[in-house]
């Protein structure tokens, strides 16, 4: 009798999780940043395509069939001709493309496919940013990343709206916008933690040395900025509170706190992207970020930004209605306002 | 009330298959937090009990590795220097000046800001796995090896290092393309360089610490064709 009523108690606990997709705005934004990012890639290093990926790249043939993990496979590694590449490579761009502005499972399995191919035809060009993308695009197939920012959006949308009760595929759904928060939220805790062992983090000194990497001094006037002492430990705390912080940024119940989080990790992001010349690093991450707001939180979002656009809309002189056109003159206006 | 079997078990069936789904996707996240959490953690004698059973679920698809830039950011440049040796139609051979690679990747990354290339990820990787290299042989010399152990040693060290030996042969070759086109290359040379950063107690100063080099490949033969 116990156990039917732990069953039944169990059993509405996945029911309330399986009535409505969450995160669907989160997901959506998502897609379109790892399409986008993906593209990135594909275009800023289209010129050099054949040093880094093509059948005499720099890691050659041979190597690169000898060192495909057991279980992985690379279109890129079926065929040793130039032909053959170059087709994988331009439908892994128009795939990436097509996956950033339409969307849906069957886009998301193939761009996934292309995705991986190119990153295991020479893994020694990744960082963290792919790192994150290639572990959250073998949980996109199986989200709702459509509902939003697609064409079809409000077609998928109204598909959802009908559906009426739990389904296991709306669970699915919820299970893996799971699996990418639980992820995102992992690499800044753990990125936290190591950085507090670390003797440059807690001395301050650490974002001084990163801003003299030569690979890495993209703003002058950030390494100009990280030889003042207070700045350097000011940015290197900042960097080591958000990341620590970030999983209790992600399951407040407090919007304000959430958003906050958020926001203070973007500003770091964007700071890497301009000041350390990682745009495709910093996009991914700002995607991952995105995911681990609600779509009540974009809703609140866009509710204050509309408030904010009709009170600037408002606080603008307008002429009354009455006021013949010949008489209004904005100069008349201006100069009326002055007097007074 | 129905008592046609058929209408009343639809909804038990959706409400089972719900309680199903939800249990088996609990085991598997389940599963997949305590396997990354273990993969992510740092040494410690359980994340070495546990590793090679995690692993088996987390390799090759998740496998991670999130430090970025901990515990402690580098301390130093390493830039790579490659040379050439070519010969002229006359047939007369020629050894050109040393040409610094990694500051030519990193200016034509920096040429486009908004999406940087990609190529700088090399030498990175290269000098990444020199240093690992180097470090094993510093462990084997101070081993105190017999001559012939020792000599064995190295042979199994340089042969686990092979590939990474090759791309940096071939990434000078490539290089060297593109510094003499229409020449006929010969041999090729990458050095990698070090150079210290300043330390922040002395920034002002206006003196640099001196390049130290780190590692020479010796002169190669010139592989054709490389990215062409």
């Amino acid at each position: 009798m116990k156990g039917s009523v732990l069953l039944v108690r169990t059993e509405q606990f996945f029911e309330r999780f399986a009535v409505q997709r969450h995160r669907l705005i989160g997901l959506a934004l998502l897609r379109v940043v790892l399409g986008g990012s993906a593209l990135v890639m594909y275009m800023s290093d289209y010129g050099n395509r054949e040093l880094l990926w093509g059948p005499d790249a720099v890691t050659s043939f041979t190597e690169f069939r000898h060192t495909i993990p057991g279980g992985q496979f690379s279109l890129y590694q079926f065929s040793t001709s130039q032909l053959w590449f170059e087709v994988v490579f331009h439908l892994g761009i128009v795939v990436a493309l097509a996956f950033a502005v339409l969307g849906g499972r069957i886009l998301t399995v193939i761009h996934a496919v292309f995705l991986l191919s190119l990153f295991i035809r020479d893994p020694q060009l990744l960082e963290g940013g792919d790192n994150l993308a290639r572990i959250v695009i073998l949980f996109l197939p199986f989200a709702t990343t459509d509902a939003y920012f697609s064409p079809f959006a409000e077609r998928r949308r109204r598909k959802l709206a009908a559906q009426s009760g739990p389904s296991a595929v709306t669970l699915l759904h919820n299970f893996m916008a799971l699996f990418v928060v639980f992820q995102v939220t992992v690499l800044y805790f753990v990125s936290g933690v190591w950085k507090v062992i670390g003797q440059t983090w807690y001395q301050g000194t650490s974002m001084y040395f990163i801003s003299r990497l030569d690979q890495f001094a993209f703003s002058g006037p950030l390494t100009w900025l990280m030889n003042n002492a207070f700045a350097g430990t000011a940015l290197s705390y900042f960097t080591i509170v958000i990341e620590v912080a970030f999983p209790l940024f992600v399951v407040t119940r407090r919007r304000w706190l959430r958003e906050l989080g958020v926001a203070s990790i973007e500003a770091l992001h964007i700071g890497i992207a301009f000041g350390m010349g990682l745009v495709v690093f910093a996009g991914i991450m700002i995607g991952g970020d995105l995911a681990c707001l609600r779509d009540d939180d974009y809703r609140a979002l866009a509710t204050r930004a509309r408030t904010l656009l009709s009170r600037v809309r408002a606080a603008r002189p307008t002429l009354p209605e009455s006021v013949p056109s010949s008489l209004a003159d904005p100069s008349i206006a201006l100069v009326d306002a002055h007097e007074v | 009330m129905d008592d046609n079997p058929n209408v009343a078990s639809v909804p038990e069936r959706r409400f089972s298959l719900v309680l199903l789904s939800g249990l088996v996707l609990s085991i598997v996240f389940a599963a997949f937090a305590l396997c990354v959490c273990v993969l992510v953690a740092p040494q410690s004698p359980a994340r070495v009990r546990l590793l090679p059973y995690t692993s088996k679920l987390t390799h090759p698809y998740f496998d991670q590795v999130w430090t970025l830039f901990a515990p402690n950011p580098p301390t130093d440049n390493l830039d790579w220097i490659v040379q050439a040796r070519y010969v002229d139609p006359a047939g007369a051979q020629h050894e050109g000046p040393p040409v610094n690679a990694t500051t030519q990747l990193i200016d034509h990354a920096k040429h486009d800001r908004l999406a940087p290339s990609r190529l700088i990820a090399l030498p990175m990787a290269f000098h990444d796995q020199i240093s690992d290299y180097m470090g094993t042989r510093g462990t084997i010399t101070g081993a105190h090896l017999d001559d012939a152990a020792q000599q064995r040693a190295f042979q199994a060290l340089n042969l686990q290092y092979a590939a990474c030996f090759d791309q940096i042969q071939r990434f000078a070759s490539a290089e060297a393309a593109a510094q003499y086109p229409g020449e006929t290359i010969t041999e090729v040379r990458a050095v990698l360089v070090q150079q210290e950063i300043t330390p922040f107690s002395d920034r002002y100063q206006q003196t640099q610490q001196p390049w130290k080099q780190y590692w020479d490949s010796g002169w190669k033969t010139y592989t054709a064709g490389v990215g062409a």
